[in-house]
């Protein structure tokens, strides 16, 4: 997994890139995520159109962020989820608590 | 001459040349060493003094009044005497080397004393003589004389200290020797002082301690008797001089050949070898020779004395490359059990090729270059891989090990060393280094880099010798080897290293897998009107699959919980653990189905929110009384629900995974069973195992087998669907963990 971010207009837009799966490199989104929190950067969009595959330790990524930010009371959002992401989103029906959107400025005009 | 004296000078003679051998033995091992140079050169005249002595003791009586020692050569003898100041220079350079590369001229004054007696008791044996010879200068008249005049009488006074002193030399040069014993003695023990190697520290000891035993005995027959005019018999002074002799050139001899580490046995059967050897070989020619001039003689009938001379012409010629051959031969023959650079290599090697611990490895380095090769220090740098860097432990063993910049300029240097080499070529790199600053504190020598093919490991450094002495050829050349060796060692360690974490993964992973299979049920229940099968297979790499049946009431009702914890291993099989306990303890409760998941899930989201970690979980009860089966899905893979006449549904209703998030709502819904209905529970470890091309069972797969064949046995649905799915994947072994879960209701006992 690679990771990518840039900020617009006070959103971060994290753009994660290829298979999610946990394993050492997976610390990265997690030290990311307090990097911004440290610098009062809260509200933040994972763009998922590049992320082939997510596995459960994936998606646990997820959910920790999911929750760090909101304990800073800030947001995690996704966008561009993949068909195949929104299956597992809905099985597990995380998609009652990650809010997912079409696209990067919707996401954005939605904070 | 009485039997006595013979005894004596027989005794003196052999000691003599036993020195003098010893002496040869040493400038033979190496002349290029200063210390093999002044020790032999004591050797050689602490055995000229007893031959002299040997010597003179055969020559006295029978010519006491001869012209030899009326002569000035009698006094030869005295050359011996040079013994002292060589003594006394030896002790400048033994235990280490105070003197240095550029002999001071002042250090060479100390021979002058006995320069001085040598010319003296030479050439002006007997002062008056000289005296007649200046004083007829003077008879003569006119201006050569009144110009010679003048020089007479100064040569006249001079005459007088020098008269003085050859008057009684003997003993004046006896305190003179004793001067030179104390200063030399003063000097070893200072050196002695410097010494911190223990071996190093016993040879000195056994030489002060072989000087100490030898002044005294010398005080005791010839200071003494010299300066108080006391009477001792011969038989003592004798006897005393042997002992003084022998116990103080013996123990310097001695300690010489052990630190030195010539083994003298081995010297000695050599030169013993080589010698008889060399007889033989001569003894062999002169028979040849003889016999062979003879028969020459016989066949031409008179004498060729020509063909003697070809003969001599010839055994010159053969005789040195012949000798050369032996030697070669008997040097071979006995290098085997020298204890020479190589035989310390091959011990070494033997050693450390076993070796798994850096440590260990380190510390055998170290004593070996200490014992062999008398460095002060051994200090290592070495590449951590735990630290992701290079660690400096310095010989001091009180100071810390100090991590390394990698980006250290001296370290760079030495990456690009092939070789051994002295520090001070490494100055350009020492600006800006703090591990230079670091080896400068341990007074770094030499550098032996261990590279790894381009990877640097770390390099061995060496402090100076205890002895003082370079690093020389030989030392670079075993140095080299041991680098070589100590590369092949130090990947041992990191191979059994590795091993040692993969064999401790191994380890847990077969605990958490032992934890996994012991959270499973023994059997699954049965009761009436309905039959369970499960089946769970821990995946390799083990995740924290489960399923558990509770009983929820009296009437036969029974709920059954299949889940799956994310993650893999302990962690995973910890948590698996947690929520099975915590679900037993909620449904003894006997609380509505929502809620006890609701409950579950906030007691786990307590214990690891936001590690991550949470499961997904399906739980349902079955009550045969009226046949409805309630339940919640906690984010878990959606049931199968297949129906007698081949229709399916989904049971889908509950709410997110367990254990995310502390607040989550958990809906319950109801479905009714009929006979012959089949609900197959599963984790994702069935639907997503994948074959060579990466595709998934899928649900489709599984809904199609159990539509088929759900009128089978639960037995043979259960063998069948995992040998579909083994079918699927092929050779592929299951990177998940795999558990079903079946219940089929055969006889409703409800209100239908």
């Amino acid at each position: 997994m690679k990771l990518k971010h840039r900020e617009e207009n006070g959103v971060v837009i994290i753009e994660p890139k290829g298979k999610i799966m946990g394993g050492p490199e997976s610390t990265a989104l997690h030290d990311l995520l307090h990097d911004l929190i440290e610098q009062g950067k809260i509200k933040v969009v994972i763009d998922l159109s590049k992320v082939d595959w997510m596995n459960s330790t994936g998606l646990g990524l997820l959910i920790s962020g999911l929750t760090t930010l909101k304990k800073a009371e800030g947001e995690l959002k996704l966008t561009n989820v993949t068909d195949k992401i929104k299956s597992l989103l809905a099985i597990t029906k995380l998609v009652t608590v990650f809010k997912s959107y079409d696209s990067v400025d919707e996401a954005i005009n939605s904070f | 001459m009485s039997m006595q004296q013979l005894i004596f000078a027989v005794i003196y003679f052999a000691f003599g040349v036993g020195l003098i051998f010893l002496s040869f033995l040493i400038i033979r091992d190496s002349a290029r060493i200063r210390l093999n140079r002044v020790t032999s050169a004591m050797m050689f005249l602490a055995g000229l003094g007893p031959i002299f002595a040997a010597l003179g003791a055969v020559i006295s009586p029978y010519q006491a009044t001869s012209p030899l020692k009326e002569s000035y050569l009698y006094n030869l003898f005295y050359f011996w005497e040079l013994f002292f100041p060589v003594l006394l220079y030896f002790s400048w350079i033994f235990p280490y080397d105070r003197i240095g590369e550029k002999v001071r001229i002042w250090r060479l004054l100390i021979f002058v004393p006995h320069v001085f007696h040598l010319l003296l008791v030479v050439f002006v044996s007997d002062t008056d003589k000289i005296l007649d010879l200046l004083t007829f200068e003077t008879s003569g008249e006119g201006l050569i004389s009144s110009i010679l005049e003048p020089i007479s009488t100064l040569l006249k006074w001079l005459m007088i200290p020098i008269g003085l002193v050859l008057a009684s030399h003997k003993k004046f040069f006896s305190l003179i020797n004793l001067a030179y014993v104390i200063l030399a003695d003063i000097y070893l023990l200072r050196g002695l002082k410097h010494v911190e190697v223990e071996r190093l520290k016993k040879q000195v000891r056994i030489i002060i301690l072989g000087i100490h035993t030898s002044l005294g005995l010398y005080i005791l027959i010839f200071i003494l008797p010299n300066l108080f005019s006391i009477e001792i018999s011969e038989l003592w002074t004798s006897l005393i001089t042997i002992l003084a002799l022998v116990i103080g050139a013996g123990s310097i001899a001695w300690a010489i050949i052990r630190y030195q580490f010539l083994d003298i046995r081995l010297i000695v059967r050599q030169s013993l070898v080589y010698t008889v050897s060399s007889a033989l070989l001569v003894g062999a020619y002169v028979i040849a020779i003889t016999k062979l001039s003879g028969l020459v003689e016989s066949f031409f009938g008179k004498e060729i004395p020509i063909l003697n001379i070809g003969f001599i012409v010839v055994a010159l010629i053969l005789f040195q490359p012949i000798n050369n051959y032996i030697d070669n031969f008997i040097k071979k023959m006995f290098i085997r059990d020298k204890a020479d650079s190589r035989n310390i290599i091959n011990r070494l090697s033997s050693k450390i090729i076993n070796i798994l611990d850096r440590e260990q490895l380190f510390g055998i380095v170290e004593e070996t270059l200490k014992s062999s090769m008398l460095v002060n220090g051994v200090s290592f740098c070495i590449y951590d891989d735990a630290l992701q860097a290079y660690v400096y432990i310095s010989s001091d063993k009180k100071k810390k090990e100090s991590n390394l910049s990698n980006t250290d300029p001296m370290l760079g240097a030495i990456g690009q060393l092939t070789s051994p080499v002295f520090y001070d070529r490494l100055q350009t790199w020492h600006r800006g280094s703090p591990l230079a600053s670091i080896m400068q504190m341990d007074s770094i020598h030499l550098v032996v880099p261990l590279n790894d093919r381009d990877h640097l490991l770390g390099f061995v450094a060496l402090a100076d010798k205890a002895s003082g002495f370079k690093f020389g050829y030989e030392d670079f050349t075993m140095l080299s080897t041991l680098a070589n060796q100590m590369v092949v060692a130090l990947s041992n360690v990191r191979l059994y290293r590795e091993s040692l974490v993969k064999q401790k993964l191994e380890e847990e992973m077969n605990l958490a897998r032992q934890i996994q299979i012991e959270l499973l049920p023994d059997k699954p229940p049965s009761g009436s009107g309905y039959n369970i099968v499960a089946h769970s297979m821990p995946s390799r790499t083990v995740g924290g699959d489960f399923y558990d049946f509770v009983k929820t009431d009296d009437n036969g009702g029974v709920g059954m919980v299949i889940a799956d914890v994310s993650g893999k291993g302990m962690p995973a099989a910890l948590l698996a653990a947690q929520i099975q306990a915590t679900i037993r303890s909620e449904v003894c409760n006997h609380r509505p189905v929502a809620d006890t998941i609701c409950n579950v899930n906030s007691i786990v989201a307590n214990l690891s929110s936001s590690s991550g970690k949470y499961a997904t979980l399906f739980y349902g009860e079955y009550r045969p009384e009226t046949s409805e089966f309630e339940f919640s899905n906690a984010g878990h893979n959606y049931p199968v629900l297949v129906r007698s006449d081949g229709s399916h549904e989904f049971l889908i209703t509950g709410g997110t995974v367990i254990g995310a998030f502390e607040q989550v709502r958990y809906d319950s819904f109801k479905v009714r069973l009929n006979a012959d209905d089949l609900l197959f529970l599963y984790t994702d470890g069935l639907s997503e195992a994948m074959n060579s091309k990466e595709e998934e069972f899928g649900e489709e797969r599984i809904i199609e087998y159990l539509k088929k064949n759900r009128t089978n046995s639960l037995e043979q649905i259960r063998a069948g669907i995992l040998k579909e799915v083994s079918d699927f994947t092929s050779a592929k072994s299951a990177e998940d963990d795999t558990t079903i879960v079946i219940l089929k209701v055969n006889d409703v006992l409800g209100n239908e």
